[in-house]
């Protein structure tokens, strides 16, 4: 069935005039669709809303922002959302795992766009079932270009984080916490100023949350998530407790933060 | 330059005698009549030109409910102690004298783009082109007791009195004060200037204060300009006063305290400089021009034509567009605005692919400074003005640059006002 379905979607793209594809984008769209989600079927969802810029001054920090609405239970809750910028060398930005601890699945952050482009945001329940929504924002250089910074610097401080509740403790209820990563995100593709060579990959990959030892929120984060990472994300405190962020970066090492709250 | 002026008055007059209606219905003399709102870099540049592309024969009526230019570059250095408000303070008699600009003070009320005529302190002023240069007003929404706290906590954003303002305080604060500039997220008018404003009132502070404090909240992630040249600055000018903190948007602010929150700090300042966020000038917001999210006015670029409203063009800070925010880009935009609206007067195509630079300089101290320019390309695939890749970023300040900031603010002057 799911080859069946497979083939059905590679026939459309076949048989799909060039009129219809005459927009990068789209034929984009269903190349990753292919790839991440082969032979599954994406129902458009409304309730998966997207806030974003439509156009941003610089395509190395575009803030982006999905909220859920959809039930967090035990028995009925989103356990993935996984974004896409479509245009981007590395178009998978980022996975985040969710749970019903996370009382909600929204996720406020920056990204990179390189050029204009499409962004999907596709969710999947913990039945099976994936939605997806789009938006656009037009934005440039956000993952080639160049840095001039103090490289040895920035090496030094990546991994420093800072935590924070985002308002007042709320017992019993979705809290909201914010997460600033002091890390230079290096994609790969940005030419050194200094050397006139380029920086080589080196970037957060992993960040996992957790509450009072259950998790929260864990990420597989790639290239596509800004300088400095920058993550805002909701969880459920039935009573005060520690807040335990670890993140690891792609040569391994791991970094940890915490904080109390409510105490 | 004046071969070319003079092969588009010949052109001019071949087209008059060859299609006299086309201009007939203005009922004025010459090729009617463009009204300009706003005396700034883009409104004032955009005047002149269209007097002299045009030979003088459109009549150009300048409008603005300001009677002096008040030059926001360099007004950082008012703060530093380099610069008084005075040196950077011109009237407008050149363009009078020297262009036939006439100048009007008053503030406009409504724009009837249907009628072509727009409403100056109560009277009615018809157009056959409007351009409009309307800079910038703040967004007070999220914290509306800011907007009537401006005297205790200015923005010193557009320069005049709240330059003076911010000064009184910075000369008054005691020594082991706390100065705290607020950076709101992009866009917004010129975007190194917070950070040379960092620098400015840095070198205040080390030199008279040196006990003091200065608190960068930034709301961007990052320095948004020039970012390793600032740090460097920062870091090897102003070693230990500087505490530069990105990542911090506005969450809550007590005026009487003068005590900002963020997501992660609570500061209490001495003296505190919210720069709030912003969007066109209100003269766009409500005669409808800002169509992109309520907030900016989208144009086409080669002519600077709204997309709204007929025969009126928009330019400088006021436009949706990734070009920066900055007085070299409005004096730019209105040249090739101006060049595009005699052309259409005249009934031909304006130029389809303009192209124009940046240059932006920014002080860090007394003497020296640093600059980053950017050469754009129209694309008109994508409609919109595009870097093309040359351009420079100095690799380090220096005092010749510092002199050719000067010159380059002398420069602007002249060819706006003179």
């Amino acid at each position: 069935m799911k080859t069946l379905r497979a083939a059905l979607a590679a026939l459309v793209v076949a048989l799909c005039p060039p009129a219809a594809l005459a927009q990068a984008g789209e034929s984009s769209w269903i190349a990753l669709q292919l790839a991440h989600f082969p032979g599954k079927q994406l129902e458009a969802a409304p309730f998966i809303h997207l806030t974003a810029p439509a156009r941003a001054p610089s395509g190395e920090q575009v803030p982006f922002a999905f909220s859920i609405d959809h039930p967090m239970t035990a028995s009925r809750y989103i356990k993935s959302v996984t974004l896409f910028v479509d245009a981007n060398p590395e178009p998978l930005t980022a996975v985040f795992h969710f749970s019903p601890q996370s009382g909600k699945a929204e996720i406020s952050t920056r990204i990179r766009f390189e050029s204009d482009s499409p962004v999907h945001v596709v969710a999947e329940s913990n039945d099976g079932k994936l939605y997806v929504n789009t938006t656009t924002v037009k934005a440039s250089g956000g993952c080639g270009g160049t840095v001039l910074g103090d490289n040895a610097a920035a090496l030094a401080a990546a991994g420093k984080m800072r935590l924070a509740l985002d308002g007042p403790f709320k017992r019993g209820a979705l809290n909201q916490a914010r997460l600033l990563i002091t890390h230079p995100m290096y994609t790969g593709l940005q030419r050194d100023l200094n050397t006139n060579g380029y920086r080589p990959a080196f970037f957060i990959d992993k960040i996992e949350v957790s509450y009072n030892g259950k998790p929260v929120l864990t990420a597989d984060t790639a290239i596509g998530v800004s300088e400095d990472p920058f993550i805002q994300f909701g969880f459920l405190a039935e009573q005060p407790g520690t807040l335990q962020v670890l993140i690891r970066d792609n040569h391994g090492a791991t970094f940890r933060q915490s904080l109390a709250v409510g105490g | 330059m004046r071969r070319r002026d003079f092969l588009e008055l010949t052109l001019a007059a071949s087209a008059c005698a060859s299609a006299p209606s086309a201009f007939a219905k203005s009922g004025r003399a010459g090729l009617g009549r463009v009204v300009v709102v706003g005396a700034g870099y883009g409104g004032a540049t955009a005047a002149k030109y269209v007097r002299m592309l045009s030979g003088g024969r459109i009549e150009v009526v300048l409008v603005d409910q300001n009677a002096q230019f008040i030059s926001c570059p360099v007004s950082n250095r008012v703060l530093g102690g380099q610069k008084t408000l005075e040196q950077l303070t011109f009237d407008y008699d050149g363009l009078q004298r020297r262009h036939g600009v006439k100048f009007m003070r008053g503030s406009v009320t409504a724009v009837d783009a249907e009628k072509s005529r727009i409403v100056v302190a109560g009277k009615p002023l018809a157009y056959d082109r409007l351009i409009v240069a309307p800079g910038i007003d703040f967004v007070y929404d999220d914290f509306p007791m800011l907007a009537a706290a401006q005297e205790q906590i200015p923005h010193a954003w557009k320069a005049g009195p709240q330059t003076r303002n911010l000064q009184r305080q910075l000369l008054a604060m005691p020594d082991g004060g706390v100065f705290t500039i607020v950076v709101p997220p992009q866009p917004y008018r010129c975007p190194p200037a917070p950070y040379e404003r960092a620098c400015q009132v840095a070198f205040y502070l080390k030199t008279h204060k040196p006990r003091s404090k200065l608190i960068v909240l930034d709301a961007n992630p990052v320095i948004t300009s020039k970012r390793a040249l600032f740090e460097r600055a920062f870091r090897e000018l102003y070693p230990g006063l500087i505490d530069y903190v990105p990542g911090s948007e506005l969450r809550a602010v007590d005026v009487a305290t003068k005590t900002v929150k963020t997501a992660f700090d609570t500061v209490a300042s001495t003296v505190l400089n919210i720069i709030p966020p912003q969007r066109a000038g209100k003269l766009a917001q409500d005669c409808g021009l800002a169509n992109s999210e309520g907030r900016w006015c989208e144009v086409d670029f080669v002519s600077y034509a709204s997309t709204v409203l007929p025969h009126v063009h928009v330019i400088g800070d006021a436009i949706d567009s990734s070009l920066p925010k900055s007085a070299h880009m409005a004096n730019a935009q209105a040249k090739v605005c101006a060049r595009a609206v005699v052309d259409l007067m005249l009934g031909q195509a304006p130029d389809p692919a303009p192209a124009f630079a940046n240059t932006c300089y920014s002080y860090i101290d007394d003497k020296q400074a640093m600059h980053i320019s950017t050469l754009y390309r129209y694309d008109a695939a994508k409609k919109s003005m595009q870097a093309d890749g040359a351009g420079k970023l100095s690799s380090h300040a220096s005092a010749q640059e510092g002199r050719d900031a000067d010159a380059w603010a002398r420069h602007i002057w002249d060819d706006v006002l003179t």
